[in-house]
């Protein structure tokens, strides 16, 4: 549930990381920009609130493109043999003129449906031919195959872009059949509320809580109509986390570091509607996976003890369980999959590996900057490149890829940054917003 | 689970009477078990007690949530030894704590009750997890 795109900083703490802001780090890495280790950027071109760390200059996280490919070929085949159940990645498609997928490509994808019957059961089989348009009866044939491989290299091209594998695993089913907050238009409709509500009303709402406030409430109106239980809004701690979900207690944390300062510039507020969008993502999913569970019987309190969830959004799921068999049932189970089911043990190692590859690019960081020597440099880069191997895992765990997937759009709706306050103090700079979705280990140091 | 054989008896004295007390507050009971108000008086926190802090969290007069810390950390098993076996939750993101829920503290169905959750320093260690925090919910 943490979308923390990660930024380095120049300088005596150089390398820590920071998430930063989600959509722009995406849109650099979509364009495979890299910042070399020790480079000096400035995404956020003016500081940020009191305390934002965005004062402070950062290299974004990009990702190279023809690493990540390969990288991500690796994981996929790790992913397939840890859980059986999640082979489609994200990767770049692959040039229209080369054929999207070879003989033994076509044979690998059609064993993935035909080995899995009771998530490729008939009905979602024919759901899902008409939804990558193809006659409904057929079952699972290379036009199946080459058509949701079709499918991948172009609708599923927007970051994180999806392996052109044509199996429509956990990363792909929920781009298909798109619904709730990733159903077209509803990200950018809330963003576009976020301007007229928020950044327009910038001066008027004043303080970083009834900016928190508002935001939350608009996505709670997003989260109300997709049938999902709305959030509590509340402080991070932490000012310069910009976003979390936490599904013990259902409650959306914004730090105030993106939502201070007498302006907003549009980058940042594109960063908070993206963020905020994100995050709710993640509430949808987590629902969803207990709906799951529901139609699979659980009872409420059965899917509070499994989920860590509270029991009172454990009862409305248990009210209004997915129907078995459905494609959003099998998208849930995708995500149940990773989080709590086989895929548990995986992502946990993930994270660790987030974790650790940030400590140590820290600590190679630090070596570097008090003794710039080749081999230092060269000890930054390579603890840099875990980093980001690291963090595209992250990414790529299906919750995430798809929470990734969804935020972005709600930043198309920002259009400006906030008025210019009539009172604002000389040199009072606009707020260039925090860090995306959630934080490193470092952001929860004193 | 843990498999560390610690019992309650590792909890410093007056822990578990103090936890005790602020799950009545949250699950709204007028009375904590010893005669107090319980939605007047919380246990005594700081120096020198169980718990540094009580960081509470609520609107319209109902406390959904206190959070405590805990003077030390103490083993996740002497807290099972109390609470019942403890479920790992997933993490929540890179750099976010490992929690544990005590399923036992669920409220029976109809009722009202404060769910006992225990959080750990980072990953907590995989042999015996140590409990930092403790997080109280109303459910």
């Amino acid at each position: 549930m943490s979308g923390a795109a990660i930024a380095r900083e120049s300088g005596p703490e150089a390398s820590r990381p920071r998430p930063t802001t989600g959509r722009a780090a995406l849109a650099r890495t979509a364009r495979g920009e890299r910042s070399g280790p020790g480079t000096t950027t400035s995404p956020r071109s003016s500081a940020g609130g009191a305390g934002s760390s965005a004062q402070l200059p950062r290299l974004a996280l990009a990702g190279n493109r023809a690493v990540t490919a390969l990288l991500t070929v690796s994981r996929q085949e790790e992913t397939t043999e840890a859980t059986g159940t999640a082979p489609d990645t994200t990767v770049a498609p692959e040039p229209a003129a080369t054929p999207l997928l070879d003989a033994a490509g076509i044979a690998r994808a059609r064993q993935y449906y035909t080995a899995q019957p009771d998530r490729y059961p008939p009905a979602i089989l024919t759901q899902l031919r008409s939804a990558v348009g193809l006659a409904p009866e057929g079952g699972v044939d290379d036009a199946l195959v080459l058509a949701v491989a079709r499918w991948q290299s172009t609708e599923g091209a927007a970051s994180p872009a999806l392996v052109v594998d044509g199996m429509a695993g956990p990363r792909t089913l929920p781009r298909i059949f798109a619904s709730g907050l990733n159903t077209a238009g509803e990200a950018e409709s809330f963003g576009g509320d976020v301007q007229s509500e928020v950044v327009d009303e910038w001066a008027t709402l004043a303080t970083p809580a009834a900016r928190r406030d508002r935001l939350v409430e608009l996505v709670n109106q997003r989260l109300t109509a997709a049938g999902v239980p709305p959030v509590t809004a509340a402080a991070d701690p932490n000012p310069v986390n910009s976003g979390s979900f936490d599904f013990t207690v259902w409650v959306m944390l914004v730090g105030d570091g993106a939502l201070g300062g007498g302006e907003i510039t549009q980058e940042a507020a594109a960063d908070v509607a993206d963020t905020v969008y994100h995050e709710a993502r993640h509430t949808e999913q987590w629902f969803r996976m207990a709906q799951y569970r529901a139609s699979q019987g659980l009872s409420a309190a059965g899917i509070a003890a499994e989920l860590g969830i509270p029991v009172a959004i454990a009862r409305l799921a248990r009210a209004a369980p997915l129907a078995a068999g459905s494609p959003l049932a099998l998208i849930a189970r995708g995500w149940w999959d990773s989080v709590y089911g086989g895929g548990a043990e995986h992502r946990e190692r993930v994270l660790a590996e987030v974790d650790a590859a940030a400590r140590a690019r820290d600590a190679a960081g630090a070596a570097h900057a008090g003794d710039p020597t080749p081999a230092n440099q060269a000890a930054l880069d390579a603890a840099t490149e875990r980093f980001e191997r690291a963090h595209d895992a992250y990414q790529n765990l299906p919750e995430e890829n798809d929470a990734w997937a969804t935020g972005p759009a709600a930043a198309a709706g920002i259009t400006s940054g906030s008025p210019p306050p009539t009172d604002a103090p000389a040199g009072s700079p606009p707020a260039s917003g925090g860090p995306a979705h959630d934080a490193l280990p470092e952001e929860n140091l004193p | 689970m843990s498999t560390h054989d610690a019992a309650s008896s590792d909890l410093p004295a007056g822990l578990l009477a103090d936890l005790a007390a602020f799950r009545a507050v949250v699950a709204g009971e007028p009375d904590a078990g010893d005669g107090a108000d319980a939605g007047a008086e919380r246990p005594a926190v700081g120096a020198g007690h169980a718990f540094t802090d009580a960081d509470e969290d609520g609107a319209d007069g109902t406390v959904r949530t206190i959070r405590l810390t805990l003077a030390d950390p103490r083993p996740l098993a002497a807290f099972e030894a109390e609470l019942g076996a403890a479920r790992r939750l997933p993490r929540q993101g890179p750099g976010r704590p490992v929690r544990w829920l005590f399923p036992d503290t669920l409220p029976s169905e109809g009722e009202t009750g404060a769910t006992v959750l225990a959080e750990a320093d980072g990953d907590g260690g995989d042999d015996a997890p140590l409990v930092a925090r403790l997080l109280l919910r109303r459910d």
